[in-house]
């Protein structure tokens, strides 16, 4: 089992589009406003409205349908389960599409903007977006690290599970068959083993950062290749607009 | 009916004050080991998305890792768990209802315990309150069905006292496995 495969690590697909050229701050602030729009409407009008927005927002990236559905079909079970039960043994029709198109357009909407935002954007709007809290005290370059650090570092970490995984296998331990208690007594050593290789990694880089005088405190990457254009207010309009929208339809 | 008075009244295992005092003063080595254990947070919680089966049962053991961050200062422990959450939301964000309500919140609540509590009780009771207010802030606050449909719409108050059963009862099967682990990390 090649695990390395299966994981949809690094999901950011590069891209020329208009969405993938927006700057990540103006896609935050209409996915989050997005978010919460959809969280709370109840009708099936709006529901249809904003079900066309994710629509647009997937065509103007130029994103294959095959690539949304990998983030979205982990919670298919529920969305099926939900329908289901609220069709048949609740008997109300609205509530069956209501409730899990909900979580759908939340899905699509958080898959779309991790497809076109490279996680070296990410990190540089989290920055941006968290440097007024500097003055807090809060310690956004120990956060900005970390994240670093664990996406520069995430398919190692993967490579190592998988390793561990696969010296089980060859010695014998035996994943496919069923038995909860059993399963629990092949994974403890799954655990311990990923962890004993994390600490050692851990180890082994802090020795090698810090020799090359590395200190936490001390500002040590530039943020700063962000820059919003007139492409971003139509993205700040746009979500405006849905929020009109919203107010319009129910008040 | 001594050793069991025993099992409940001895301080739990000095292990995670060895820990935490080990790693006190190399804040690099800390941070690093932050971002590593949050990074294994998010790769566990994730697998039931991308290992079909097994991935399931590796789901829950995405508390492991909070545990030990939180055991090193509430600090980290909080850092780990946000930067959990934000790579799941770029690596399978169908978990990101789940992880911060649940197995997250349940490993940072056991690690913040574990190393300010010295009885079990305490312990097993703050983690199970814990992960009980995430499951029924997820069930009637966000409305997710993590307990099936019809729960979020009702609220049943022999139910609930059910869900804070199984709540301080899986509280302190963490407790145990997080104490062996620490024990085998005190080793290395």
């Amino acid at each position: 089992m090649n695990v390395l495969h299966a994981l949809p690590l690094g999901v950011y697909l590069p891209g020329d589009s208009l969405i993938h050229r927006l700057d990540p701050r103006s896609k935050l602030a209409f996915v989050s406003v997005y978010l919460v729009l959809v969280a709370v409407i109840d009708s099936l009008l709006l529901m249809s409205i904003y079900g066309s927005v994710a629509l647009i927002v997937i065509l103007l990236a130029r994103l294959s349908f095959a690539y949304v559905w990998r983030g979205i079909k982990g919670l298919l079970p529920i969305l099926l389960l939900l329908f289901l039960y609220h069709l048949v043994l609740n008997d109300q029709g609205i509530q069956a599409l209501l409730i899990p198109s909900k979580l759908f357009l939340l899905l699509v909407m958080i898959t779309s903007f991790s497809l076109t935002t490279s996680p070296h954007m990410l990190i540089s709007a989290v920055a941006r977006l968290l440097s007024p809290l500097r003055r807090l005290r809060v310690p956004v370059g120990d956060m900005l690290f970390v994240l670093e650090v664990a996406l520069l570092y995430l398919p190692l970490l993967v490579e190592d599970a998988s390793n561990v995984f696969r010296a089980l296998q060859a010695r014998g331990a035996d994943f496919s068959g069923l038995g909860i208690l059993r399963h629990i007594k092949l994974l403890a050593p799954l655990l311990a083993g990923v962890f004993v290789a994390a600490l050692r990694r851990a180890e082994s880089l802090a020795a090698s950062v810090e020799s090359r005088c590395f200190h936490p405190d001390v500002s040590h990457s530039g943020h700063d290749s962000l820059k919003q254009g007139w492409r971003d207010g139509v993205v700040y309009g746009c979500a405006l607009f849905l929020v009109i929208i919203y107010g319009g339809a129910t008040y | 009916m001594r050793p069991m008075l025993n099992y409940w009244t001895k301080p739990v295992s000095i292990y995670p004050n060895q820990i935490a005092d080990a790693y006190q003063e190399a804040r690099t080595k800390r941070l690093i080991l932050t971002a590593f254990l949050g990074a294994l947070a998010a790769i566990f919680q994730s697998a039931g998305g991308w290992l079909p089966g097994v991935g399931y049962l590796i789901s829950p053991l995405a508390t492991a890792p909070i545990v030990i961050c939180a055991v090193l200062s509430l600090r980290t422990g909080v850092l780990s768990y946000l930067l959990a959450i934000v790579l799941l939301f770029l690596i399978q964000p169908s978990e990101l209802f789940i992880f911060p309500f649940t197995t997250g919140l349940l490993g940072l609540a056991v690690g913040v315990a574990l190393r300010r509590f010295k009885g079990r009780l305490p312990i097993i009771f703050v983690s199970g309150l814990a992960l009980f207010v995430g499951i029924l802030l997820l069930a009637y606050g966000v409305d997710f069905p993590i307990l099936g449909p019809s729960v979020s719409e009702t609220f049943d108050l022999v139910r609930t006292s059910y869900i804070l059963a199984f709540c301080l009862f899986y509280g302190w099967i963490w407790m145990e496995v997080s104490l062996v682990l620490l024990k085998r990390m005190g080793r290395i």
